[in-house]
């Protein structure tokens, strides 16, 4: 599936070659320039995308999806001897069926509430007791965030229930 | 991560001096350097801003030699062959202190072995029986990049009582 982080990072390789492509054609230095910065470039291009998975499989802080079945929670207490402030990790698949499927990882940042409500969906989850989040956008402003890297982040307000049993095959579904 | 950004970082330089050449060295019109300013500021910030876009997916690579296992998902093949199905695995990098670790998440290649060996550590996870992870053998990638490999799980001692 093709994300916009896809798509934006492929424009700018497209781009990156477009301007190259002007250099070399319309401008007037030696050869030995031109060579240099075509292997500058594909060497910045193969490091793009090398560096592609190394991104990957860390948590997000954004983008929790509406419905989503929590498959695993870690809470990182704040520490006061360095001052991290903590955070609440989850692992969840969305449970839109237009969306990936694939479980994606996420971050929230520490709270007694937050941690209370995903220590008890990690309880349950151990006694086999599926959960399902459901989020809830929060337009009250809880004080200024420690972290300036979260300004543009909404607070969300997320509640764990058990999951429904799966009903009976439905009589219509197959012979 | 942090070799990851400055990679990217790297490469927007790259982008930055061939925008320089541009503007400094050649005749085009003002409009044409104008415009490309204007692109490579915007294609700057769309990256930027994309990047917790990509962010949270499972990597299928730099699983560490030995981990502590957090959760699992599989998804097994569908009878069409279409879905080959995969295993997912939430993980830890192994260490005695667990400050500023951060979980995270890992794509394998689903086979039956390795179903088996982690739904058990699936199981004994839920137990309340923490599981350490180790990478047996590594085996060449497959056809979408995935390396199999042979995992394998052992219950981890409660440090609350050392052994004696």
């Amino acid at each position: 599936m093709l994300t916009f982080g896809h798509a934006a990072i492929v424009a700018a390789y497209v781009v990156v070659a477009l301007a190259l492509l002007l250099l070399s054609l319309f401008s007037r230095w030696p050869w030995q320039v031109k060579t240099g910065l075509v292997v500058v470039t594909s060497a910045a291009y193969c490091a793009c995308y090398f560096a592609l998975p190394a991104l990957l499989g860390w948590p997000t802080d954004r983008d929790v999806p509406k419905r989503f079945n929590l498959i695993g929670v870690y809470i990182q207490e704040p520490d006061k001897r360095t001052g991290e402030p903590g955070n609440v990790f989850f692992w969840a698949a969305d449970l839109d069926p237009d969306r990936d499927q694939r479980p994606r990882a996420y971050r929230l940042p520490f709270s007694l509430k937050t941690k209370a409500v995903f220590q008890e969906g990690q309880g349950k989850l151990r006694q086999n007791i599926p959960q399902v989040g459901e989020v809830e956008e929060d337009d009250e402003v809880h004080g200024v965030p420690q972290d300036r890297g979260q300004l543009g982040q909404k607070s969300v307000k997320i509640e764990l229930r058990d999951a429904p049993p799966a009903g009976p095959p439905s009589k219509d579904a197959g012979g | 991560m942090t070799a990851a950004l400055a990679t990217f970082i790297a490469a927007f330089a790259v982008l930055a001096v061939l925008l320089a050449n541009v503007l400094l060295f050649t005749r085009f019109a003002w409009w044409i350097k104008l415009a490309s300013v204007a692109m490579v500021a915007c294609l700057v910030l769309a990256t930027w801003r994309a990047m917790p876009d990509l962010l949270g997916w499972p990597t299928h690579t730099g699983m560490p030699p030995r981990f502590n296992l957090n959760a699992i998902h599989i998804v097994e093949p569908d009878k069409s062959g279409v879905d080959k199905g995969a295993i997912y695995l939430w993980i830890t990098r192994f260490a005695t202190d667990t400050r500023g670790v951060v979980p995270r998440a890992f794509v394998l290649p689903f086979s039956p072995e390795l179903q088996l060996k982690v739904a058990a550590a699936g199981t004994r996870l839920r137990k309340n029986l923490p599981q350490l992870g180790e990478v047996v053998t590594a085996h060449a990638a497959d056809a979408h990049g995935r390396h199999a490999l042979d995992l394998e799980f052992f219950d981890l001692p409660d440090p609350l009582f050392p052994e004696r």
